[in-house]
């Protein structure tokens, strides 16, 4: 078990250093001059060449990675040429704010996608089922901005059922930031009232990034517990006269989790960068803003911290999917053994 | 005892109620600034809190040039205009309580220079140096008249405090120059002390009631008080922003990104005021080394086809209208062609026939090219679009996020043919913005000068002229002789200027004075509360 | 009977089960209502798109045209879906959007399928060589970020228009092809059929592109249709950002976030773009399906 992650780890870290390889490739050799983009209005000539030379822009293609590379390795990211800050401060900044969003979404859409999966999937050809499979359909053919503004205008301006955009109403002082979960440090600081109105400005964006998930997560479920309630093992269990809500929860969740961990985890890492979609929208101000901003602004720096982090994070969530299959699913840690 | 007890409890609660009831506190929606260190910001947003945290030397003043701020007069030393002598104003505090002597000025300025970024290319290659207690010695590596004027963008800051918060960097001695500890701090002189800063999302800033230009009540009514916190957030949702005014949460609103429905809304409540700040003068330039726009007949026939009326349109309520390279209301604005303002397709089509490329029209393609995300200088492009292609010409548009559209405009062969930007003399309050900056080869380049022409000698003669002419009314005059020379060679079309527009409480008084030339009237010094209006408006 | 005759007989009865075949399929396919719905959709909007000029009542509001005096009218009789803020009627560019739309899918799929589906078939076949290893690695590489990230990163860079548009995206789809087609391939490779006709002495490439690839195609054919959808998908997020089609050709998701700076009050200008995104993409997905239960894919 530990070669195969050892082996899996190894692998990751030749990707992620192929993919640097790509995105830095790419960052430098496109049209543009990020010296003169950073400086802004007033700069002369001579100052945007002194920012060239600074950045090491004159140099060799080889000789800037090397230099980049370098500088990484020290934990030295450069600094934004759009923020003016260090990268690394701004991923501090903005990537909790990301997370607390993509959790709560991945929350809602893990236990609405299955709720509706497993009544789906037992309620088989009803019209519940069939409804389902319509809203699904929905769900997945509907782009996540589209489904944000939607729900934007529908529940906040319309109706006037939730609040607007933004983390926080404007007037409220943010509490002292010691995760960066808004609601966490809102507990912390001993304001429960201000948690709840996080929590409520997340319910919006969070459902818009919830709801292709859902439909997808929904769909798995329901076909791996329509097949299941078909086997024998189930018709034994009902003959026993066990009640069907167990039947359903111990019984046939458990074999159609591991197809379910697997999209989880998958969407957890593509959440990561379509969430700037809906960041968008709600002005949440997060990490895929954040890289949208820096891709806009030729912010160099930035762009390639930025896929890095991305590419980290999916290759960590890929192993740690992998990981508890083989826990979950003993036949598949011997077969992949095998390989 | 126990009645005594009872009564001071209650005057404390009522107290209390009293001072929370009248909350003297703006909320300003504008973009909280990216930094807030004067020698490295370099954006127009950055420059909107610095005028509040910090005091320049010299300060805009309404009638045109600059006028005593910090600095109390100056002179320049043995007539060459290169060796200027400050005196500065005795009494002067920081934030700190230390007082302000040429010690600091001069540190600041060596600090500028040496930091090289943003707003000190203006200024050349500067050496201060501190004669005594309150005068500085400025020498500079060309000569100019208008030095003192391009001293607005410049921030002393405090030499002490900066050295006690160095971090490691790359300025030799002084490390970072202070640059890492000045994100979270202020070492200023302004109206208004920092109290907390998120870079990009909100700046909190609380009255410095030491400030050296003082807080008379000259000029103000009764109940016109001045505020005493500012909050600058940053909100882009114009929706939202509506939701804000309504409610009384947001107070000032400096962006300007208001629909046209949303401003004609805020100029019918009684509730809400718009009030007119300066103009930007709307800038088309045309790219004279690029086909083709390359041919002056060309870029005449464009002047001709834009139906000016048509954009004007509904905007024309709100006082948009002509312009040229000056603008109008600046003393010796001369009109250009096209006179009168309106579309003259018979005149453009006989200009196209001039041009070299006559012949095959439909085989040359303009590009015109506006920073993705404005509407109004979109549907400028359509518009130009729409009238060229009545012509038989046709014309690209596109939007390009800001860093690829300011990279494009870096250098004569990538620029598009047109380009548009507006200028608000934000950078200094003079003439030599629109001219110097613009049209001389020792000017700003870039987006200042996408027109990528210097070829006219006598131009740029007139240029060097104004710069060393120390009498302003002889420097008037070539302004005024400078004008059509420009014009002739059609370098660009102004379709309109647009003046700032500030949405605002109607209980919030200001500015004090209106510096027609160039902002920042956002300097909230000049602005008052009147704590009786608001009461009655928002009854709290 | 002749050897000619038998083989005319031969080829008739080729066709005719060819015929079977495919009627058997159709009949399969449409049992599933709701595909044959996304099919009925789906035709109509390529009819209309391919008859735009005919069909739209507003043909000129695609190409440059400004009316501002007409601007951000509600829906009416006129105009069946209002007009935006330029005066333009939104109908009539929606139905102009579809072009755009269909073509960017169409072109990025034929662009992005083939070299992947060349590169899997080559690893496959070649499994367990340095061409699996370093074609499977590279591919890694590119799928290392979800498709948006590096579609944006390169698009940004570049200047906005449809051609760089389909560009990226076809330069970040191809590596699916490539790993779906590699996992088919490796595993057909192993088919007694190929090593039949490796023993006959057929050259690679008629096992590669005649043997192993004809097995590939139901599976390849039914993503491409299920991909269909998510690449119009990503082409109008980029164009949402404002990294497509410029104006004033009406790109949906331009038209898109155009439209949702005038929320609420002109909520036509973004309600009915994004419907029209929303219809043509579960058609798509709807077809999809039906054609995944026809061909009785596990895989995609």
């Amino acid at each position: 078990m530990t070669k195969f992650i050892i082996k899996r780890a190894f692998q990751s870290l030749f990707v992620l250093f192929g993919l640097s390889l790509l995105i830095f490739f790419i960052a430098r050799v496109m049209p543009g001059d990020p010296a003169r983009a950073s400086l802004g209005f007033l700069a002369t000539e001579e100052q945007v060449e002194r920012v060239r030379e600074e950045m090491h822009l004159n140099d060799p293609l080889p000789v800037q990675y090397y230099h980049w590379l370098r500088n990484l390795l020290r934990g030295d990211l450069g600094r934004s040429s759009y923020t003016k800050q260090p990268v690394t401060k701004d991923l501090i900044q903005y990537i909790p704010a990301t997370f607390e969003l993509i959790l709560f979404a991945t929350l809602i859409s893990a236990i609405f996608g299955q709720v509706t999966g497993v009544l789906a999937g037992y309620f088989r050809n009803s019209w519940f089922d069939g409804l389902s499979r319509l809203v699904s359909y929905l769900g997945i053919a509907t782009p996540s901005f589209v489904v944000a503004i939607f729900l934007l205008f529908i529940f906040s301006q319309v109706l006037k059922l939730a609040p607007g955009v933004g983390r926080l109403p404007i007037m409220m002082t943010p509490p002292p930031s010691v995760t960066g979960f808004m609601t966490l440090d809102s507990l912390l600081a001993g304001r429960p009232d201000l948690a709840l109105t996080a929590l409520k400005h997340m319910i919006l964006p969070a459902i818009s990034l919830a709801v292709i998930h859902i439909a997808q997560e929904g769909r798995i479920t329901r076909t791996s517990i329509a097949e299941n309630m078909q086997k024998d093992y189930i018709t034994v269990h009902r003959v026993h006269g066990i009640r069907t809500s167990r039947l359903l929860f111990k019984y046939l969740l458990k074999p159609s989790i591991i197809p379910t961990v697997t999209v989880m985890g998958l969407d957890f890492a593509f959440l990561m960068s379509n969430a700037f979609l809906v960041e968008m929208v709600y002005m949440w101000p997060g990490f895929s803003r954040y890289a949208v901003t820096a891709m806009l602004n030729k912010d160099l720096n930035a762009i390639i911290a930025v896929v890095l982090v991305i590419g980290l994070t999916f290759a960590v969530v890929n192993l740690l999917v992998d990981i508890i299959t083989m826990f979950l699913d003993p036949t598949i840690r011997l077969r992949r053994e095998g390989s | 005892m126990k009645r005594i007890a009872l009564s001071l409890v209650v005057l404390l609660a009522v107290g209390l109620l009293a001072v929370s009831a009248v909350e003297n506190v703006a909320v300003i929606n504008g973009y909280p600034p990216i930094t807030v260190d004067p020698a490295v910001a370099s954006d127009w947003y950055d420059t909107e809190a610095m005028y509040n945290l910090y005091s320049p030397l010299v300060y805009p003043s309404p009638e045109g040039g600059v006028r005593p701020h910090l600095a109390t007069s100056w002179e320049a030393v043995g007539g060459d205009l290169t060796h200027w002598r400050f005196t500065l104003r005795e009494g002067v505090k920081f934030h700190s309580g230390y007082e302000m002597t040429a010690e600091d000025v001069a540190f600041s300025m060596t600090r500028f220079i040496a930091m090289g970024q943003g707003n000190s290319g203006p200024l050349g290659q500067v050496t201060a140096t501190a004669i005594d207690k309150y005068t500085v010695d400025f020498k500079l590596d060309k000569p100019s008249a208008l030095f003192p004027d391009t001293l607005v963008l410049f921030f002393p800051l405090e030499k002490n405090l900066i050295l006690q918060n160095i971090a490691a960097g790359t300025y030799g001695e002084f490390g970072d120059y202070g640059g890492e500890w000045l994100q979270t701090h202020d070492a200023g002189a302004g109206p208004y002390v920092m109290t907390n800063n998120i870079p990009g999302q909100r700046l909190d800033a609380a009255r410095f009631v030491d400030y050296f230009e003082g807080w008379s009540n000259d000029g103000w009514g009764p109940d016109e008080v001045p505020i005493e916190r500012l909050v600058f957030i940053m909100e882009t949702d114009y929706t939202t922003l509506m939701t804000l005014l309504w409610s009384g949460d947001l107070d000032l609103e400096v962006n300007g990104g208001w629909q046209l429905p949303q401003l004609q809304v805020i100029q019918a409540d009684p509730g809400f005021s718009l009030t007119g700040v300066w103009a930007q003068n709307v800038t088309v330039w045309m790219n004279t080394q690029v086909a083709p726009t390359d041919d002056e007949h060309f870029r005449k026939a464009i002047l001709y086809a834009f139906d000016y009326k048509s954009i004007l349109g509904p905007w024309e309520a709100l006082g948009n209208g002509e312009t040229g390279i000056l603008l109008p209301n600046m003393p010796g604005y001369v009109p250009i062609e096209p006179q009168p303002r309106e579309q003259d397709l018979a005149r453009a089509a006989a200009e196209l026939a001039l041009s070299k490329y006559a012949d095959n029209l439909s085989d040359v393609t303009a590009a015109f090219h506006f920073c993705g995300g404005l509407d109004f200088e979109e549907d400028i492009g359509l518009q130009l679009q729409a009238d060229m292609a009545k012509l038989g010409v046709n014309v690209e548009v596109a939007g390009p996020p800001w860093g690829t559209y300011s990279a494009e405009c870096s250098t004569a062969e990538s620029t598009p043919n047109m380009t548009i930007f507006l200028f608000a003399p934000q950078a200094a309050p003079t003439h030599d913005y629109y001219t110097y900056s613009m049209f001389s080869p020792g000017g700003l380049g870039w987006i200042f000068a996408a027109h990528w022409y210097f070829e006219d000698q006598q131009i740029v003669d007139l240029l060097d002229a104004t710069r060393a002419e120390a009498d302003p009314v002889a420097r008037l005059a070539i302004y005024e002789q400078l004008q059509p020379l420009i014009a002739d060679h059609a370098l660009a079309f102004y379709p309109y200027q647009k003046p700032t527009l500030f949405a605002h409480q109607s209980y919030i008084v200001g500015p004090s004075e209106s510096i027609a030339m160039v902002g920042p009237s956002e300097n909230m010094h000049k602005w008052r509360i009147n704590l009786a209006l608001k009461e009655d408006l928002r009854g709290d | 009977m002749t050897t000619r005759d038998q083989m005319q007989a031969d080829l008739l009865a080729s066709l005719k089960q060819k015929r079977r075949g495919f009627a058997k399929g159709w009949y399969k396919f449409s049992r599933n209502p709701l595909s044959v719905l996304g099919l009925v959709v789906l035709i109509l909007i390529v009819l209309a798109a391919i008859f735009a000029p005919y069909i739209a009542p507003y043909p000129e509001h695609a190409k440059p045209y400004t009316n501002f005096q007409d601007g951000g009218k509600p829906p009416s009789l006129q105009h069946f879906f209002g007009t935006d803020r330029v005066g333009r009627d939104i109908f009539s560019r929606v139905i102009f959007g579809y072009r755009f739309s269909l073509t960017i899918g169409i072109v990025v799929l034929c662009l992005g399928v083939a070299p992947g589906v060349i590169l899997g078939l080559l690893a496959g076949y070649h499994q367990g060589t340095w061409i699996e290893t370093v074609s499977m690695r590279v591919t890694d590489i590119f799928l290392a970020v979800p498709p948006l990230v590096l579609a944006l990163a390169i698009t940004a860079m570049l200047t906005p228009n449809l051609t760089n548009q389909m560009m990226a995206i076809a330069l970040v789809w191809w590596p699916w092809y490539a790993r779906l087609v590699f996992a088919l391939s490796s595993s057909l490779r192993s088919q007694y059929f190929v090593r039949e006709a490796e023993l006959t002495g057929a050259s690679r490439l008629h096992i590669m592109f005649k043997e192993i690839l004809p097995n590939c195609l139901a599976p390849v054919m039914t993503k491409m249709t299920l991909d269909m959808g998510i690449v119009i998908l990503l082409g109008a997020t980029l164009s949402f950002i404002g990294l497509g089609v410029q104006p004033p050709k009406p790109g949906l998701g331009t038209m898109v976030a155009e439209g949702a700076k005038r929320l609420p009050g002109e909520w036509w200008g973004t309600i009915f773009p994004a419907l029209a995104i929303v219809v043509v993409i579960l058609a798509f997905n709807l077809v999809g399906d039906g054609l995944r239960d026809v061909f009785a894919v596990e895989e995609v």
